[in-house]
């Protein structure tokens, strides 16, 4: 067997990385706010390829090999759903809801799937309080709720706070930790977002059905080119051992 | 092969979901009943690798690869949007336009809160729901005497033979901070919890509790159309992961072929 087997080898590979990813977002296709993700692949060596001829085997194999690199999370916009129930929330544009654990931890969410807590402040369904734009908890009396465009919450027509949305330097550097949150590993500062706010209604997920199985046919369809290439190969071989030492006959 | 179930668990999301629209369209002429959705959230992450390799400038990239594991059943939330009313007749059935919950005693002395006021008379006179728990208030219809209720929860009667109503007593409604928070037991009963907080106790029709409304139920509040739409988007999106198995299994197949 030759080295041809090993970028064939990374192409199955990253058809199986490719498939986890795209289990993923399939199972998220109704969790509110999931933004789904892609795996990206980057040539395993590009130094390598340098100084090769153009047009060579040689460059072509060293080119072929790729592995793993990063996953590029497409942040663009779910469609909204209308719920009738006053304390859901979906974002319309850039950003994200801020909320905060016990211990004071802040993360990201575009899940506006929020309630009041037992003690009356304005809560995810894991608890989480929700932060308004001056980075405190946003405290509810009793009655009738109505936020606005800006996020301005009021109850009984009186302003208690604004619901905060929020945006950090560079979104691919959130990391995902399930719940629908993303944290930020960096801890970089939270900056004011432009997008609106939205009372009655959820974002849905942004993962498509057909793309997702395009996606899921092409992935398939790389595994089995990645199967007859080392078929194909193995053949060349079993041809080598026949053939070669056969003079003319 | 994670995917396989990774896929599975969005298989089981479908399904719960559809086991909740059952039961909501199971119950679309219970009264009083409410109404629950199933929320979801994705599950954890395996971090494959930790970013921040540094690049030839220097830099840090942002070469972090999580790989999700799927999505779990976040929260069935129940939905306390007022029912529709409906006009009964029936004396003792009182419905609640607006916020709050009955108060009643079980057998035990437990109080529990419920909104289905399809309530009846016990041997004694009081008036209890038909699982036999009593209405909060102790009070007690005389024999024969007609009732009715008012807005404000008064509820007055006229004996046999005489022309004026009597007050007989008045009845009070309980609310919560976070109603959603709440334990069904079924019924319609509810048992108040730490999450829901503790009860606040007013009369009917003031303070934003809703009135109280004699000869009248309040109907269920699911919506069968909205019903009908979240059990087609299930039964796709259920096919939809079904396919992510199937492909799972054609690459192990294939891998099953190498040779």
């Amino acid at each position: 067997m030759g080295r041809e087997l090993y970028p064939a080898m990374s192409g199955g590979m990253r058809a199986l990385r490719s498939l986890e990813v795209l289990s993923n977002n399939l199972a998220n296709v109704n969790t509110t706010g999931y933004k789904k993700d892609t795996a990206v692949f980057k040539l395993h060596s590009p130094e390598a390829a340098q100084g090769l001829p153009e047009d060579s085997a040689e460059r072509r194999l060293a080119e072929a090999w790729s592995s793993l690199d990063s996953e590029y999370t497409d942040f663009t916009q779910g469609g909204l759903r209308p719920t009738g129930n006053p304390m859901d929330l979906a974002l319309n544009g850039e950003g994200f809801f801020a909320v905060q654990s016990p211990e004071g931890e802040v993360f990201l969410t575009r899940d506006g799937t929020f309630q009041v807590d037992a003690e009356g402040f304005i809560s995810n369904t894991a608890g989480l309080r929700v932060l308004g734009a001056n980075s405190q908890a946003i405290e509810m009396p009793d009655g009738e709720v109505r936020i606005d465009d800006a996020g301005v919450v009021r109850v009984n027509d009186q302003a208690v706070g604004t619901i905060g949305v929020f945006d950090v330097a560079d979104r691919q550097a959130l990391e995902k930790v399930g719940g629908n949150l993303w944290t930020d590993p960096d801890g970089g500062a939270l900056v004011p977002a432009g997008a609106q706010v939205r009372q009655f209604q959820l974002e849905g997920s942004n993962v498509d059905a057909i793309s997702a199985l395009t996606e899921l046919i092409a992935a398939s369809r790389y595994y089995e080119s990645f199967k007859n290439t080392l078929n194909t190969s193995g053949e060349m071989d079993r041809q080598l051992n026949v053939q070669v030492g056969k003079l003319d006959r | 092969m994670r995917s396989l179930f990774t896929a599975a668990t969005g298989m089981k999301a479908q399904q719960l979901r559809i086991d909740n629209i059952a039961n909501n369209l199971a119950n679309v002429n219970t009264t009083g009943f409410k109404k629950s959705r199933a929320e979801f959230e994705d599950l954890y992450y395996q971090k494959v690798r930790t970013g921040g390799a540094e690049t030839a400038g220097g830099t840090k990239r942002n070469d972090s690869v999580e790989i999700g594991h799927g999505v779990r059943t976040a929260n069935l939330t129940r939905d306390f949007k007022v029912g529709g009313l409906q006009q009964t007749g029936r004396e003792t059935d009182i419905a609640i336009d607006g916020q709050g919950f009955f108060q009643v005693q079980s057998a035990e002395g437990e109080t529990l809160y419920t909104r289905a006021g399809h309530f009846g008379l016990d041997d004694q006179g009081n008036i209890v729901t038909p699982q036999g728990h009593q209405l909060a208030g102790g009070i007690q219809v005389p024999e024969g005497a007609v009732v009715a209720v008012q807005e404000d929860g008064v509820i007055v009667a006229q004996l046999p033979g005489e022309a004026d109503f009597t007050q007989l007593g008045q009845i009070e409604l309980s609310r919560f901070t976070n109603p959603a928070g709440l334990e069904g037991l079924g019924a319609g009963l509810y048992r108040e919890t730490q999450n829901s907080g503790a009860p606040n106790t007013g009369i009917p029709g003031e303070q934003g509790f809703g009135r109280t409304l004699g000869g009248a139920l309040e109907t269920s509040n699911v919506d069968v159309a909205d019903e009908l739409i979240s059990m087609i988007m299930a039964q796709r999106s259920y096919e939809l992961t079904s396919r992510a198995i199937s492909t799972a299994d054609e690459m192990l197949q294939t891998t099953n072929q190498l040779k």
